[in-house]
């Protein structure tokens, strides 16, 4: 059998035995099946580009639900930012008159930013946003902080690292 | 951003880009930092590519600044709030034992909700739900809705803390008390609808009196027909036009209305449809009428959109728009 041939099998039989216990899984703790469906299929998807992982699980359902977890604490991290999104555009005068295009657009863009600062402190995360979006410097950041110039620095580099794994990795 | 196969980089030269950047952004840099940056760069074609990438990345932030930073920054901030209190709040439901989850709760999430939902003797999240209660009576939640009762052989008391409901009484002759945020009704109403919000009550009496005890009124004991709608807040009940809403339509798992300005209509359906609904402003006065099924809010927007001449546009999954 060559190494495809294997990992096929191996992914077919995973999804046979675990696929439907998963969809359940996942439906008991979003009350929904319908999202347990697309979510059980992401997980399985992430399977699917690592094939060298197949071998390496030991326990499917502990792996798969781990990563069904993640996706599913994703998913809702989407929705209540979306959420945020539409109220704050409403009450915002300089968005009220992009159009819907602009606001969509707008709120992909969101979404992009939040997943590349996933992993970061509060404090780092708000250093950040206060540089990259506020526009302040350093300095002013350092003393609305009350920390040291050398931990915003140090705040700003773990940002922009996460940022480039993150966009990079794989 | 696609993950394409990127040339790899070592941590150490991303690393070292990196703190390139910081050098000039932090103010600090002098003019021996400016040469010895320019020979890092050309030392090695990877440098330029590292230089480049986290430029590339800044970009982002710089378009999102461009648009609207206070609208970006204030909702990646609201949404970490909003996901902090959700996580502390699971580690306070699994102390009382109760089995909600996360994504349960997620449409509703609101700070005083926790409390609301683990004191309920009777909770509904998603879906609406009939309880039939100790003395036979008949208990309607509608979705995100709790309860407390006290029962007993001298009194029944109902809390209204979250949501609505509609209550069918049974045979029993012992007076019932429900508690709202603005007042206490008694009722010997056999059946009754109730809406809790945060500064006012709805109250539908279908048969039956209740009387209203308002400790802040001038007025007491005020009595609320069959057949009427009123609002009560902290000090006054007023009558309110009846004919537009049927408040208590969703036990019969329909919306039922008559001339309703379409905005007021979404805000009734954001109940039970699950996503946003945006309406353009033209058309939020735009009145509806008709009774309308439950099961499929998509197709309540797609007959709403089409009596609007207008569409409904789905710019994701959760978050529709109906517009010309």
């Amino acid at each position: 059998m060559t190494s495809n041939t294997a990992n096929s099998v191996g992914f077919n039989t995973l999804y046979q035995e675990h696929h439907e216990w998963l969809v359940r899984w996942i439906a008991r703790r979003t009350y929904s099946t319908d999202s347990a469906q697309d979510l059980a299929q992401d997980t399985f998807m992430r399977l699917l580009n690592k094939p060298s992982l197949y071998s390496e699980i030991r326990s499917p359902r502990a792996w798969l639900t781990k990563v069904a977890g993640n996706l599913v604490t994703d998913d809702i991290r989407r929705k209540i930012l979306e959420k945020n999104y539409v109220a704050f555009l409403e009450s915002m005068p300089e968005t009220a008159y992009f159009s819907p295009e602009e606001q969509f657009q707008l709120l992909r863009l969101l979404e992009q930013i939040d997943r590349l600062l996933s992993g970061l402190r509060p404090i780092e995360k708000t250093a950040f946003l206060m540089v990259r979006l506020d526009g302040l410097s350093y300095k002013e950041v350092a003393k609305q902080l009350d920390v040291s110039l050398s931990s915003i620095e140090k705040y700003i580099a773990k940002a922009m690292f996460g940022c480039y794994t993150l966009t990079y990795s794989d | 951003m696609q993950k394409s196969k990127h040339t790899p980089l070592t941590d150490q030269i991303v690393q070292q880009a990196i703190a390139w950047r910081i050098c000039f952004e932090s103010g600090n840099a002098q003019s021996k930092d400016l040469d010895e940056y320019q020979r890092w760069r050309l030392a090695d074609p990877l440098h330029e590519l590292a230089w480049q990438r986290i430029e590339l990345l800044e970009s982002t932030f710089s378009n999102a600044t461009q648009k609207s930073a206070s609208i970006v920054h204030s909702t990646l901030q609201k949404t970490d709030r909003d996901i902090q209190s959700m996580s502390r709040r699971q580690a306070l439901k699994k102390i009382a034992g109760t089995t909600l989850s996360l994504a349960s709760v997620s449409w509703l999430a609101d700070e005083q909700g926790a409390w609301q939902y683990l004191n309920a003797d009777y909770a509904t999240t998603n879906q609406r739900e009939l309880f039939t209660l100790a003395d036979n009576s008949q208990l309607w939640l509608n979705s995100g809705s709790t309860v407390e009762l006290n029962f007993n052989n001298q009194n029944k008391r109902i809390h209204l803390t979250r949501g609505e409901m509609q209550y069918t009484g049974s045979v029993s002759t012992q007076p019932l008390q429900i508690k709202l945020n603005h007042g206490v009704l008694i009722s010997d109403s056999k059946q009754f609808f109730v809406r809790h919000e945060d500064d006012h009550a709805l109250v539908k009496v279908m048969q039956g009196n209740i009387v209203v005890q308002q400790p802040n009124s001038l007025r007491t004991n005020q009595v609320m027909n069959a057949g009427a709608l009123y609002k009560i807040t902290s000090n006054s009940v007023q009558q309110l036009d009846n004919h537009i809403f049927d408040y208590s339509s969703w036990t019969e798992g329909l919306l039922s209305v008559r001339n309703m300005p379409i905005k007021h209509f979404l805000a009734e359906l954001s109940r039970y449809h699950r996503g946003f609904v945006k309406c353009a402003p033209s058309l939020d006065d735009y009145l509806i009428s008709g009774v309308f099924q439950l099961n499929d809010t998509n197709l309540i927007l797609t007959t709403l959109a089409r009596t609007a001449r207008a569409k409904v546009h789905y710019m994701t999954r959760w978050w529709a728009e109906i517009r010309p």
